[in-house]
């Protein structure tokens, strides 16, 4: 059975503007991936900046029909996606394993 | 709380500033007790305004002023956001710009004076903004 690795990529502490190169160069790393698991559990806090990383991403990955799974569990984090109008345009679960499983489905679909 | 709190913080324009402000904001409220999630709410709403006065009222010129002055009465919190440059809140489809829909879905109210730099002024109620989005 052909399957394809999902690359994780971890976040950690405050996701925000004085941080962007080093964002958009973390997102990088996944350039190639076709299963992505975007872990935000070590965030303590998420701005714009690193909206605009996630939706850049997003963006290309769609290109490459990469799939994304998202692991949020700060509740700031949770609102800022709400905020923004984002929250449904991203798969978000709380932990590693539901997400991790939602990227298994998709690969099987 | 019948005299009001101040907070008032004037520096240039650099890009760590937002998230040193963003942090003294935090500090003023936990002072007057205000909630963790609404706490969480105002600071994101503060740090949108402080990110567009330093990545975008001053382009590639040198860095001007920044500054920020809250006051707190009752469960009103006021935030001005003022710098020196021009308004340039980018519109959300380019992937940036999300500030401003940030701020107004947190805010009471949003104002935006460009007669003298930027200034941004929101209005906070402090027991409820993580309740009315």
């Amino acid at each position: 059975m052909n399957q394809t690795p999902v690359v994780v990529v971890k976040f950690d502490g405050e996701l925000e503007f004085s941080r962007r190169e080093e964002l958009r160069e973390k997102f990088l790393s996944a350039a190639n991936a076709l299963s992505v698991l975007l872990d935000f559990s070590g965030v303590t806090y998420a701005d714009s900046t690193a909206l605009a990383a996630l939706i850049a991403f997003q963006k290309a990955s769609r290109k490459r029909a990469a799939r994304i799974a998202m692991v949020v569990v700060l509740p700031q984090f949770d609102r800022l996606l709400r905020y923004a109008g984002l929250h449904d345009a991203f798969a978000v679960f709380p932990d590693r394993g539901a997400a991790l499983t939602y990227l298994a489905e998709q690969k099987a679909q | 709380m019948n005299e009001t709190a101040q907070l008032n913080v004037r520096c240039a324009a650099d890009g760590d500033r937002p998230r040193l402000i963003r942090h003294a904001v935090d500090s003023f409220l936990q002072i007057y007790k205000i909630d963790r999630a609404t706490r969480d709410d105002i600071i994101m709403a503060v740090g949108e305004a402080l990110i567009n006065a330093v990545e975008h009222a001053y382009g590639d010129e040198a860095h001007g002023s920044l500054e920020l002055h809250a006051h707190l009465k009752d469960t009103d919190l006021e935030v001005e956001v003022k710098d020196d440059g021009r308004f340039l809140f980018r519109p959300s489809h380019e992937g940036r710009g999300f500030g401003l829909r940030i701020i107004k879905a947190i805010a009471l109210r949003v104002e935006i004076d460009r007669t003298s730099g930027t200034t941004v002024r929101m209005l906070f109620n402090t027991r409820l903004s993580h309740e009315i989005a």
